[in-house]
């Protein structure tokens, strides 16, 4: 089960509606979530790729409903890896909120991380605002890699997990060596019968 | 914002640390929450600024009673305005950097310091730590080893106190009759709970444990560490019971997670109620910065039955069955001088007071008893908790207030670690300090839950005490969760997410369409 060489963690955000759980849902379960329900008691999902041989697993995280009111916390972006900005493409505000959201992230992340760009619901041809080449131009002039998706047809959806992993996989020995060395993380209680004894 | 619903089982009012940790409680366990602060940013009295931040929020506050001086008289009880006003809370807030040229440098770098405004550093086995192993609320965050435990000896030196058995025997200040004592006193406070070995029980409340160590004949060395830097209960009103606690609670925390007893949070104590907030989020709870509660209306059975709100552009009114608030949003008729304070210093210094000769980056405690009048906690980070960049620390120094202003708590303290006049190349240069004071909530908590005809579903909550860890904050969250939801557990660990399997298509339909017709009622 844990046999995996990277663990990366991936990051969403976006407008509230734009399909970010819904991507994440058909990625990693293969199921288009009907309806808004917003889902209770999920933190992330998990997904175990191999990339030119190599196992690796995402853990992908969603925003808790925290983006609707611009209230994610900051440790939502704490050792993130990479970022997927999703918009929808037949929602022009969706779009117009880009350029907050990329400030947003600038606080938070330095320039190790990957960011994609991602436009949602590109099977909406009748509703469509925002043509392709815009969102294009829009991800090269903010040096981001770009993609339409449906999480609906199941458009494009694994591509961005493809793109993200093979970059991720490139970068992870400088990533992990540098920045995760020594932290604790509280789950790894491996010593806890080790107390103060006496000689 | 016409989708926020309405009614709330609790409307939660700040967010610092314990009404964080009842968010993620009361949420987990699936009542609906509205969690609300009336700043930008999490974490009210807990938040971490960077160097700008820092400095606006203390201008803010410095500007509060005139921007807001709408002292609007209850005349009648059906509601009760709150207070906004945080000159109340805070006061001699002042900050300096050291020249000019300093002030550009520091500014450049402003987004790398992570400056605490209620820093502390927790016992690998307290109670904040081990519940959020139990809640799994770890999983947001990440600790370093607060890597130096220091002491000031008797010659005004700063030296490493050995936490650890290994340590202990490294030691060249102990010779070996001194570890032998040592690791003696050890092993029987570890041995049981009475302390039967140390102490006869009915002395454990009645003599102080500084009394309890010099009665051992230890060496002066083993004396001054046991005293000032693992129990810390150097004062005669610390009873042998609370010392030799506080001891074990030391020593039980050496190992758990490497030769330390403490941690510290990265990025600084603000990620720990954003962690909760998190948790509380992704069980439901409903968030809105930046909004502040206006005032509460209260029915004829004494109990809250709405609040109104505001932001600089609306008003909104919800309804709750429970209030809990923090004390700083008291209602206004409710706000007391409270002459009971207590007083912070931040420190950006160019070194740090105690050079390993490992060439890493730490994090240290020191614990100065008796400085004038009042015991002081220094912490000091540095690039090893991200909290500052390379080539830089920050310094944290808290303790009750026993003078006029902020700054006169500190000065001694200042003048002995720091480059102040003369100039000592060995010692840091201050390159930037702030100061300010606020009340001691927890003694203003006790007076608001003295008041007759407060109504009898809202809950007033604490900031920080003058103490190491956040055990206080804890045992408050807990309390007010019973007293809300008798029989509901504390934060059980939710399901592992790799171990959640989702319905079916047609079950996910069927929790669909009763979440849609809920959304449409509460409409």
């Amino acid at each position: 089960m844990d046999d995996y060489k990277f663990l990366f963690k991936v990051v969403l955000i976006g407008e509230a509606g734009v399909g970010k759980t819904c991507l994440v849902r058909r990625f990693c379960q293969g199921v288009f979530p009907i309806g808004q329900a917003a889902t209770i008691g999920v933190d992330f999902l998990i997904k175990n790729l191999e990339i030119n041989g190599d196992k690796i697993k995402l853990q992908i995280w969603d925003t808790a409903g925290q983006e609707r009111f611009r209230t994610i916390t900051q440790s939502y972006y704490r050792s993130a890896n990479a970022i997927i900005i999703v918009y929808d493409v037949s929602n022009q505000p969706s779009f117009d909120r880009l350029p907050e959201w990329l400030r947003e992230l600038k606080q938070h992340i330095n320039e190790k991380v990957v960011v994609i760009l991602v436009g949602n619901k590109c099977d909406l041809t009748e509703g469509r605002e925002i043509p392709y080449h815009i969102g294009e131009s829009f991800a090269q002039r903010h040096n981001m890699k770009f993609i339409e998706t449906s999480a609906k047809e199941s458009a494009n959806v694994e591509q961005i997990f493809q793109e993200l992993s093979t970059t991720l996989l490139k970068q992870a020995n400088q990533i992990f060596e540098t920045n995760r060395k020594d932290t604790k993380t509280l789950k790894n209680d491996i010593q806890s019968n080790k107390i103060y004894n006496c000689c | 914002m016409s989708d926020l619903p309405k009614d709330y089982d609790i409307i939660i009012v700040g967010t610092g640390l314990t009404e964080s940790i009842l968010a993620g409680a009361l949420a987990r366990i699936g009542k609906s929450v509205l969690h609300i602060d009336r700043n930008q940013f999490y974490g009210g009295e807990f938040a971490s600024h960077t160097l700008n931040n820092l400095m606006e929020w203390s201008d803010k506050i410095k500007r509060y009673p005139d921007i807001e001086n709408d002292r609007e008289q209850n005349d009648k009880s059906c509601f009760k305005k709150c207070n906004n006003d945080l000159g109340k809370y805070y006061t001699e807030i002042e900050y300096s950097f050291s020249d000019l040229e300093t002030q550009d440098k520091l500014l450049k770098l402003s987004r790398k310091f992570t400056l605490d405004l209620t820093p502390n550093i927790f016992y690998s086995r307290g109670q904040l730590i081990e519940l959020l192993i139990s809640s799994d609320v770890a999983k947001y965050c990440e600790f370093k080893m607060v890597s130096q435990i220091l002491t000031l000896d008797r010659d005004g030196n700063v030296q490493k106190v050995p936490t650890s058995r290994s340590e202990v025997f490294k030691s060249n200040k102990l010779g070996m009759l001194e570890k032998r004592s040592m690791m003696q006193f050890v092993q029987a406070v570890l041995k049981d709970d009475n302390f039967n070995e140390l102490i006869e029980p009915e002395q454990l409340q009645t003599i102080s444990f500084r009394q309890l160590i010099s009665n051992k004949k230890f060496p002066q060395i083993i004396n001054d560490y046991l005293i000032n830097a693992v129990a810390m209960c150097p004062n005669e009103k610390d009873n042998a019971l609370k010392g030799l606690n506080d001891t074990k609670k030391f020593l039980t925390s050496v190992g758990r997670f490497g030769d330390s007893p403490f941690l510290y949070s990265m990025y600084g104590a603000g990620e720990l109620p954003q962690c909760f907030c998190r948790m509380s989020a992704v069980f439901g709870a409903i968030y809105y910065l930046d909004m502040t509660i206006d005032k509460f209306h209260i029915n004829s059975e004494n109990r809250i039955e709405s609040i109104t709100t505001k932001n600089d552009k609306e008003e909104f009114k919800f309804n709750c069955k429970n209030l809990i608030i923090d004390s700083s949003y008291a209602p206004i008729d409710y706000f007391k001088s409270i002459d009971n304070l207590i007083s912070h210093c931040i420190l950006i210094t160019d070194k740090t007071i105690y050079k390993n000769d490992d060439g890493l980056d730490h994090i240290s405690l020191l614990f100065l008893p008796k400085m004038k009048d009042t015991d002081i906690y220094m912490i000091e980070t540095s690039y090893a908790s991200n909290c500052s960049p390379q080539g830089y620390f920050v310094v944290y120094l808290f303790c009750r207030n026993t003078r006029k202003t902020s700054r006169e708590n500190f000065e001694k303290c200042i003048e002995t670690f720091f480059n102040i006049g003369e100039l000592d190349e060995n010692k840091p240069n201050v390159l930037f300090s702030c100061f300010y004071s606020h009340i001691d909530s927890d003694y203003f908590v006790h007076e608001l839950d003295k008041i007759s005809n407060r109504p009898n579903n809202l809950h007033f909550v604490s900031g920080c005490q003058p103490k190491l860890d956040f055990d206080h904050h804890v045992e408050q969250a807990k309390k007010i969760f019973n007293d809300i939801c008798p029989n509901d557990e504390f934060m059980p660990k939710p399901p592992d997410p790799e171990d959640i399997i989702f319905g079916d298509e047609t079950e996910n339909k069927n929790e669909i369409s009763k979440e849609t017709n809920q959304n449409e009622t509460s409409e």
